[in-house]
């Protein structure tokens, strides 16, 4: 940016009025102690068009301060030595050095001497020398994304400056959709994330490396599974459906998180209220992610940069069961007529799970000239499970460039991400995981018996049915996914008048998987698989995108106006096919020898959405802002006459901190910066099955006669009703921005409320219409709102640096109304979708302890004198009556707590001392609950499985002050059943989640080894969580579906990943 | 973009509107009918539900505790209206009712003779007869539906009485007699014929206690044009030895089609249509899963009446399919199952686990002989070990008779008893009684009504065991309090749990937190 023009005739004004006057000429900001600036002289000045030196070395001249620019930013200190004019005369050469806090050197940098014009930047080894006019002179050494330095000159010597990393860089851009803004005139609620701060080279996947990052974003792990995604809910559940955010990837908007590279980020913005996102209407109810990938600066050499890891995984927790020995001699004791120990004893949790390394490679190139920069990378992971026989890799290429010159600006980015691996197979017997499994197959039971033909499986003895030998599961189910994408996307800009830009953006994308699911033949006792068998499958998903934008930016006086009007046009298509085939010969892996056995099946999509958008923002003196956006989306997944949906938004901002008042007040020496914003807006989710209002027809609903089969069909009646339409949410945001301490703390707060009307619920439909599935309706009210809070604090002393970051989020759901039918359905069973509820609350019948003796039982008593609980014996559960009608039925499911945590946090730190860089991420989540379904299976003491040792404490005569209840394989209170709240488990956990520790080797040794920059680290994953829990990991996350949230059913668990990486960079 | 950008048409299925054209549409959407009622796993006749279910609450047989809570909660009157089992069965009886109506709603749109479409609405009558016959029988009061939701208010209906349940029954069995064939050809055995909506409207009648009606309705079936008999070897009425016999008034079809590893309850492409009963009832020696065992009342039951001296047997001929039991503790010889791999003592043996679940023990009483097993439905026959494995080599293709003439032959004898006409009713418990090598009956051995619906009791007991009726027959001859008295007295396990509402089975959860008009059975209140 060039120097602007500045023009002024003052009188005996004070500094602070010349400062509003140059601001409101120019984009410069000033920072300076505002107790400082009031010490300043009255002045006397009248220039017409000069630079903002002459005006500031006019204004400056007899101050006892001085001044110094860094970009557009003046810097106003106390002067400490003599003012220039005093000095002229005596020179010295300095010698120095810039390097970044690692050590590394940076090319490009400024340096200047305060008060003066003498100015140098350093080289490409960062290396500048200077006349300076004395030994008091005071260096200003500044580079884009760090603070400025301000240092005293030495004599003699090489002076070695290491910069800070910039906490709030006032001149920050932030990307928003469709654009950039400045993040000073930020209106709406975006959270911007550098990814320098997610230890990147360490974390395996994008979402993993989020977690606990970023205030009002929720991300939960699925699986342990190597490759697995996890879960991303911004502001809450709003829906009963599809609730993730978009994402989009260098604006493409078909992106995933899960094929993208951590370390190919530059940085991510969440868009969280309606006003940033609702220019992406009809998909951003769940918020939206952008993600920008790394590019390469101007004006730089070519960089190389190599990451290498090596981790180490494991299951930090196993499950108490009962060994061979305790099992026999207890089920022998309540009726079990098995053989005597003869000295099996199986730990079957030590047979399924295994330490696993992780192997990831990662190399960049990244550079740029005047008119050209690029980025180019590649990786590979490879990740072993935790559970035998299941692995994940995936490979990664990307590229990207710019180039522009005069009008134009044309680019590109390329993404090519290839996966494939083992999957964990479905357990053998349709009711249990093979983590389930591993716990109730009795200790007894071999893993290996040659007798059992094929395979030579180990199986349950009579009298246990229904249990899978997991390690044959595991060995005998070969499962295997591969897939491939493919995402472009390329643009031009055109400046054609002023600041006016047309803009053409396309974007393709081509997903291709094949999955190969084969069955060895085997026997584990329970199923005899006699002849191998198949099951592929193949699909073809792709997209394209085509958008048309023109952009407006005009600066008149103090008046900033932009705008934006586009096009998009987005199609996405599908194409899937799968097959299956039993009783291939043993030895045979495709279909094609054996004819008979097989079947096929597909299906083909085609989704289409067209949209205009728009948007206008305002700014005033970078005082008041204010921004609204439009969109109007069309999309094929409605019925005709119901395709388009409007999304309006509405956002303003106050930046209090630049008002003269502020200035003038005692609270801007400790708070820098105030700004207060909110906006309001309506954003829409269009996430229903495809084809949902056509009534097509259901093949294979067949029947059988002497003949053989006739195929059976019937309309199948479950479409939705032809006037669905979108989902629209409400969102209402206040926010406040603001720096302390000279920058070194920041605070960002937000209230939110959110209100999703029309919500599309798949309405479960009585039983008696007779009617398949759940058609979607447009049938409800859910309401979230919360607030966010995240504050940053860092500092320097010495050698030692530090940044410390603290995010929190208040949540409140609830379904708040349900708009058909009587308005009082329910959705879901165990966990409901309740009015008055959080989406998902457990409803259970709740236990109030162990009836200790019969005359307890006897006393328990309805209103009408009749005993609550005729079948109970002591040693039982103690049910609540709570609908009091005397008897414990399903009517007592009560309200017993949300799956949704209340509160969720995270602390991250970051500590640098000389060499060694230290980081922490602390996460942790409040409030929620967990059922606890894998717990029903190993206590509830009704079939002959193993089981948990608390079972050991079981209530008994002997042991009457024993919480758990009796052994009893009969049952007949229903101490099992499973919708009481004993499985029901307070989800609540803190956890260390990442712990790293990094050493950058000294620049004198990497030159000698002719490196740029050679950095290793020892980090650690999931190290340690504190919680109650009783399963193996309180962080199960959820598949999507609201109503399964914080529901255990014995998935993989989570691991803990101790890493090795090295970083060298060229 | 093209203006007609967003409109989309499904590319998966052929839509509403290209359907109720052929006649191939219509065979197809009654066959779809049929589906559900013939699955073999869930639903009324599903080997994992309503067979397990409903024979299980009979005095005959004891069910082991531990296995699936929904199946031993129903074995042990514990049950709820969140029971799963009877909520399939539930459920999968409505969506058969739920494709009857759209079939008889649209039937006129296609174009075939009269006469095809008129026996196709008969088809389709019956299905849904014995759909609300079955709804009636276990659940009593439920929703009448009959025709296709035509509004979002129409999907919400409330309970009728269930007299009026049985009354619609009753006309769609009528309707069906009137339209359907006495004969099928031989591919299309297994679907329905007149006789078999006849043997189910006489059904209908005697549980409604129309005797009048139900003796001249079953009557029916004694005389031309129809042929049932009773078939001359009692097991092939349960095997695949001679299926489509002149016993079988109507059956469900199973047959080596389809993935027998595939998921269960799943109506697709590659669905099983085997039969899956051996798995659950087999002993674990012959690779089921072995989950009830007869009581001592049933060997008792079976034991009373020895065969006269000279006979190939000693017992009664039905109990050396029904049960297996070493042979040599009553002096006979002894045998091998599953292909001669097992013996009794293998069978028994594996068996033990289970057994002793029974709980209080004092239940059964397996000292000395007292040791016996099921044998009926299972593949012991079949020459294979491990037979009863369905996830074997060769699971079992047996059909499932629904209707079998022996059963019409009982009721009439019921409702002829009942009209007081007892020599009729003789007659037709003595042709059961020869099949069965037991001497005939005369009037003077059952000289009034007690002594001939004892004699009915015991012969159903015996000769329909684990068919889906002891339990419908106990709930129509006994009082809840008077089958309380009847279960201590066999030993019935559950009976202290027995009240009024066990009759009937509870609207199921899903129903009730769906469906804002319909209200919970009175008795489940």
């Amino acid at each position: 940016t060039k120097a602007q023009k500045i023009s002024l005739s003052e009188k005996n004004a004070s500094l602070e009025t010349i400062i509003r006057k140059i601001r409101s000429q120019t984009s410069y900001y000033f920072i300076g102690n505002t107790d400082l600036i009031r010490k300043a002289n009255l002045i006397n000045i009248n220039i017409k068009n000069a630079s903002i030196e002459d005006a500031l070395n006019q204004c400056f001249l007899n101050q006892p301060l001085a001044y110094s620019i860094v970009d557009k930013t003046v810097v106003i200190k106390t002067r400490t030595i003599l003012s220039l004019s005093e000095i002229i005369g005596q020179k010295i050469l300095i010698k120095g050095k810039v390097t970044d806090e690692n050590g590394t050197s940076l090319t490009g940098a400024s340096v200047k001497i305060e008060g003066t014009a003498i100015a140098a930047t350093t080289n490409q080894n960062g290396e500048f020398q200077l006349d300076v006019p004395d030994n008091g002179a005071i260096l200003l050494v500044s580079y884009v994304g760090y603070e400025v330095a301000r240092i005293k000159v030495q004599e003699g010597g090489v002076m070695n400056i290491r910069l800070k990393p910039q906490l709030r860089d006032l001149t920050e851009v932030v990307v928003i959709g469709y654009g950039t803004k400045r993040k000073t005139e930020i209106t709406s609620s975006i959270a911007s994330v550098n990814v320098n701060e997610l230890s990147a080279n360490a974390s395996n996947n994008v979402t993993d490396a989020l977690q606990g990052r970023v205030a009002g974003v929720s991300i939960e792990s699925s699986t342990g599974a190597p490759g697995s995604k996890s879960n991303i809910t911004i502001r809450g559940t709003g829906t009963l459906g599809a609730n993730g955010p978009l994402v989009v990837i260098d604006g493409m908007p078909f992106g995933s998180l899960d094929g993208l590279n951590p370390s190919d980020i530059q940085n991510i913005e969440v868009l969280k209220d309606a006003a940033a996102a609702s220019i992406y209407g009809s998909r951003a109810a769940g918020g939206v992610i952008l993600v920008t990938t790394k590019l390469g600066r101007k004006n730089t050499e070519p960089k190389v940069q190599f990451n290498a890891v090596y981790s180490s995984q494991s299951i930090a927790k196993r499950m108490d069961v009962l060994d061979g020995e305790q099992w026999t001699k207890l089920l022998n004791s309540v009726g079990g007529n098995f053989p005597a120990y003869n000295g099996t004893n199986t730990n079957w949790q030590n047979e399924i799970f295994r330490n696993a390394p992780i192997y990831k490679a990662n190399a960049d190139v990244t550079g740029g000239s005047e008119h050209f920069q690029y980025s180019l990378s590649g990786s590979y992971l490879n990740q072993k499970g935790t559970i035998v026989k299941t692995d994940f890799n995936s490979a990664n290429f990307r590229a990207k460039s710019v180039y522009e010159k005069g009008r134009i600006r044309i680019g590109e980015t390329f993404i090519y991400n290839k996966t494939g691996g083992r999957t964990l197979p479905p357990g053998g017997d349709q009711s249990h995981s093979n983590i389930l499994s591993a716990l109730i197959v009795p200790p007894t039971v071999p893993v290996y018996n040659p007798a059992n033909q094929p395979g030579g499986w180990g199986g349950v003895n009579s009298g246990m049915k229904n249990l899978s030998n997991p390690v044959a599961i595991l060995n005998s189910s070969d499962y295997r996914n591969n897939n491939s994408s493919v995402t472009a996307d390329v643009f031009a800009e055109i400046r054609l008048i002023d600041q006016l830009k047309y803009k053409i953006n396309g974007a393709i994308s081509e997903n291709r998987g094949f999955g190969n699911n084969y069955d060895f033949a085997y026997n584990d006792g329970n199923v005899i698989l006699a002849k191998p068998r198949l099951s592929q499958s193949s699909g073809v998903s792709s997209s394209w995108l085509l958008e048309h934008t023109l952009s407006y930016d005009k600066k008149i006086g103090l008046h900033n106006i932009s705008l934006l009007a586009g096009f998009t046009a987005q199609k996405d298509t599908s194409n899937n096919f799968n097959a299956n085939g039993n009783n291939l010969p043993n030895g045979v892996y495709s279909f094609g020898s054996e004819k008979s056995n097989q079947s096929v099946g597909g299906d083909l999509a085609d989704v289409r959405r067209k949209s205009l958008i728009g948007r206008v923002s305002y700014s005033y003196d970078s005082r008041y802002m204010i921004s609204g956006s439009i969109r109007r989306d069309g999309s094929s997944k409605f019925g005709e006459g119901y395709y388009y949906g409007v999304f309006p938004a509405l956002s303003a901002g106050w930046n209090i901190s630049n008002e003269k008042f502020y200035g003038n007040s005692g609270v801007s020496a400790f708070m820098n910066s105030l700004k207060i914003r909110g906006s309001i807006g309506l954003l829409g989710n269009d996430q229903i099955p495809n084809y949902s209002t056509i009534n097509g027809i259901s093949n294979n609903l067949s029947f059988a006669t002497n003949g053989g089969v006739i195929v059976g069909s019937i309309p199948s009646g479950n479409a939705s009703p032809q006037n669905l339409r979108w989902e629209e949410s409400k969102s209402v945001d206040a926010g406040l921005d603001a720096t302390f301490l000279n920058g070194k703390m920041s605070l960002v707060f937000d209230w939110f409320n959110k209100t999703a009307s029309g919500v599309l619920l798949a309405v479960p439909i009585p039983l008696s219409t007779g009617i398949s599935g759940t058609p979607t309706v447009n049938a409800g009210t859910i309401n979230n709102k919360g607030i966010e809070l995240a504050l940053d604090y860092s500092d320097a002393a010495g050698d030692f640096s530090y940044k410390i970051g603290w995010n929190m989020t208040t949540m409140r759901n609830r379904m708040t109304a349900i708009t058909i039918g009587s308005g009082n359905q329910e959705f879901g069973d165990l966990e409901r979708a309740k009015v008055g509820n959080p989406i998902g609350s457990f409803f259970l019948i709740k236990t109030d302890g162990i009836f200790k003796t019969q005359a307890e039982i006897d006393a328990y008593k309805g209103s009408s004198g009749q005993k609550i609980q005729p079948n109970a014996s002591p040693g039982d559960i103690k049910f609540v009556d709570f609908d009091n009608n005397g008897k414990i039925d399903n009517n007592d499911q009560q309200y017993s707590g949300s799956p949704i945590p209340t509160l969720e946090t995270g602390i991250a730190a970051t500590l640098g001392w000389r060499n060694f860089d230290f980081n922490l991420l602390v996460q942790g989540v409040f409030g929620n609950k967990i059922y606890n379904g894998g717990r029903i299976w190993t206590e509830q003491m009704t079939a002959y499985t193993n089981l948990s040792t608390s079972v050991l404490n079981a209530w008994t005569p002997e042991n009457s002050n024993s919480n758990f209840p009796r052994f009893t394989l009969a049952d007949v209170n229903l101490n099992s059943r499973g919708n009481s709240d004993r499985w029901l488990e307070n989800g609540a956990y803190v956890r260390v989640k990442r712990l790293e520790l990094g050493y950058t080797v000294g620049e004198d040794i990497a030159k000698q080894l002719n490196v740029g920059k050679i950095r290793a680290y020892l980090s650690g994953q999931n190290l340690f969580t504190f919680s109650k829990y009783k399963g193996y990991n309180p962080d199960l996350g959820n598949d999507g579906n609201p109503l399964n949230r914080g529901f255990d059913s014995g998935g993989y668990p989570l691991q803990r990943i101790v890493s090795v990486g090295l970083n060298v960079s060229f | 973009c093209k203006k007609d950008f967003l409109k989309t048409t499904n590319p998966n299925k052929i839509t509403e509107e290209q359907f109720w054209k052929t006649e191939a549409d219509l065979k197809s959407a009654v066959a779809s009918v049929y589906s559900l009622l013939r699955q073999p796993l869930y639903g009324y006749w599903g080997a994992f539900t309503g067979i397990q279910n409903i024979n299980s609450l009979g005095d005959d047989v004891l069910t082991f505790p531990g296995g699936e809570a929904a199946t031993t909660n129903i074995a042990l009157f514990t049950n709820e209206a969140t029971n799963s089992d009877a909520s399939s069965t539930f459920s999968s009886l409505y969506k058969s009712i739920y494709r009857a109506n759209l079939v008889l709603a649209n039937a006129d749109k296609v174009e075939v003779s009269d006469d095809l479409k008129k026996s196709y609405i008969a088809e389709t009558k019956f299905l849904r007869g014995l759909c609300y016959f079955t709804l009636a029988s276990n659940f009593g009061d439920v929703p009448l539906i009959i025709a296709p939701a035509k509004t979002a208010d129409d999907q919400f209906m409330p309970s009728k009485p269930v007299a009026e349940v049985y009354a619609q029954a009753i006309s769609d069995f009528t309707d069906a007699q009137n339209g359907l064939p006495t004969t099928r050809p031989s591919a299309d055995l297994g679907r329905a014929t007149s006789g078999a909506a006849i043997a189910y409207l006489g059904k209908a009648y005697l549980y409604t206690k129309d005797y009048q009606k139900a003796e001249t309705t079953l009557a029916l079936l004694n005389t031309a044009p129809y042929a049932y008999d009773l078939i001359s070897e009692y097991s092939e009425n349960f095997t695949d030895k001679n299926e489509f016999n002149k016993e079988a008034v109507f059956q469900w079809v199973y047959g080596p089609f389809g993935d027998p590893y595939g998921p269960w309850g799943v109506e697709g492409a590659n669905s099983p249509m085997y039969n899956y009963l051996p798995q659950l009832i087999g002993p674990p020696a012959g690779g089921g899963w072995f989950k009830y065992v007869p009581t001592n009342y049933l060997i008792n039951q079976f034991m009373l009446e020895k065969r006269p001296a000279g006979s190939d047997t000693k017992f009664d001929k039905r109990m050396y399919y029904t049960l297996s039991w070493k042979r040599s503790n009553f002096g006979e010889t002894d045998i091998t199952w599953y292909g001669g791999t097992k013996t009794f003592d293998d069978l028994w043996a594996s068996a033990q686990a289970n057994i002793s679940k029974i709980d209080p023990k004092s239940l059964l009483d397996i000292s000395g002989t007292n040791q016996f097993l099921i044998n009926k439905f299972t593949n012991g026959w079949s020459g294979k070990e491990s037979a009863d494995n369905y996830w074997s080599a060769t699971p079992s293709t047996a059909n499932n008779v629904i209707m079998r003439y022996a059963e019409v032959l009982l009721m009439h004898a019921e409702a002829a008893a009942q009209n007081g006409d007892l020599a009729k009713a003789i007659a037709d418990i003595n042709r059961i009684r020869v099949r069965a090598g037991l001497p005939e009956k005369t009037g003077a051995n059952l000289p009034d009504l007690t002594s001939v619906m004892n004699e009915i009791s015991h012969q159903k007991l015996l000769e329909m065991f684990f068919e889906q009726n002891r339990w419908q027959d106990l709930k129509r001859w006994y009082t809840p309090a008077q089958l309380k008295v009847h279960f201590m007295e066999t030993n019935k396990q559950g009976a202290q749990y027995l009240q009024p509402r066990n009759y009937v089975f509870p609207i199921p959860t899903a129903e009730l937190q769906t469906n804002n008009k319909i209200e919970q059975n009175p008795l489940w209140r």
